[in-house]
């Protein structure tokens, strides 16, 4: 009787590399650089924090403490704030503005910064939030 | 005479730690990079216009936000002093209450500006929680 070929116990490696290597362009392609900074701001956590479309269409505004306010680490008053947002909205009726508000400012701050987007009628926006650990 | 034949190098580059190097990049990428999950409470400025919209009085929920952060909530001239953490119970209770008679609960806002904007979102939360999709800021 023919003896049947013993096989080899051990997994080819050959392949790993090209595994890995694939892994490694995933992740060196679907990775960003943040293109800015903003402002130390300490958001404020809720329950309903939904996830946010970041992608398209999103323009983050920083509100700090020192009522501060920030877009693309440029420091701008409200003025300023309408101003661009009018620009922007022009540009991309579809804008979203995202608001890194501190939540150690006072409701009556935060109401001249929506004064402020009303103005340029940038009226879609988002109060970032942490999700609350309970 | 007989010459030993040296043994000649190999002149291929030894690729077995290829695997090691791109290894130690994929590492590398998989612990710099963070996946973008920004969240937050989406929301709708209302209009800008000369003339103030009233708000129609039918299945409207009002809520004060004073100085010092106290809550008042209630139908029209019903507010009462109430417990961040009783809000949603009793915005479902007024929910409920409105809806069963056919109309549409709308939550009325009005903070004052010394009030806390943490308050302010912990309110937007509740009125979340209690299932609330349209909310009205005061002027």
């Amino acid at each position: 009787m023919k003896r049947a070929k013993k096989m080899d116990p051990k997994i080819s490696t050959a392949s790993m590399p090209d595994i890995i290597f694939m892994l490694l362009l995933f992740f060196m392609v679907t990775s960003q650089v943040k293109e800015f900074r903003g402002l130390p701001v300490q958001i404020p956590a809720t329950e309903n924090a939904k996830k946010i479309d970041t992608k398209r269409n999103n323009v983050y505004c920083f509100f700090d403490v020192q009522e501060r306010i920030s877009i693309d680490d440029k420091l701008l008053n409200y003025k300023d704030l309408t101003d661009l947002m009018y620009m922007k909205r022009t540009q991309n009726p579809a804008i979203v503005v995202t608001l890194k508000i501190d939540e150690n400012l006072k409701y009556g701050q935060v109401d001249k910064l929506h004064k402020a987007l009303e103005d340029a009628d940038a009226r879609r926006i988002v109060y970032a939030t942490k999700t609350k650990v309970n | 005479m007989a010459f030993k034949e040296r043994k000649r190098p190999s002149d291929e580059v030894n690729a077995g730690s290829m695997a090691d190097i791109t290894f130690l990049l994929l590492i590398f990428f998989l612990v710099t990079t963070q996946i973008n999950s920004d969240k937050g409470l989406k929301f709708i400025l209302p209009q800008k216009s000369e003339t103030t919209e009233a708000v129609k009085v039918k299945g409207v929920v009002n809520i004060f936000l004073n100085d010092d952060n106290l809550i008042l909530c209630g139908k029209k001239n019903e507010e009462k002093e109430i417990n961040i953490n009783q809000l949603k119970n009793e915005l479902s209770l007024l929910n409920r209450e409105i809806t069963s008679k056919g109309d549409s609960t709308t939550v009325s806002i009005k903070a004052l500006p010394g009030s806390s904007y943490k308050v302010y979102i912990d309110i937007i939360d509740q009125i979340a929680n209690a299932n609330i999709k349209r909310i009205s800021l005061a002027q």
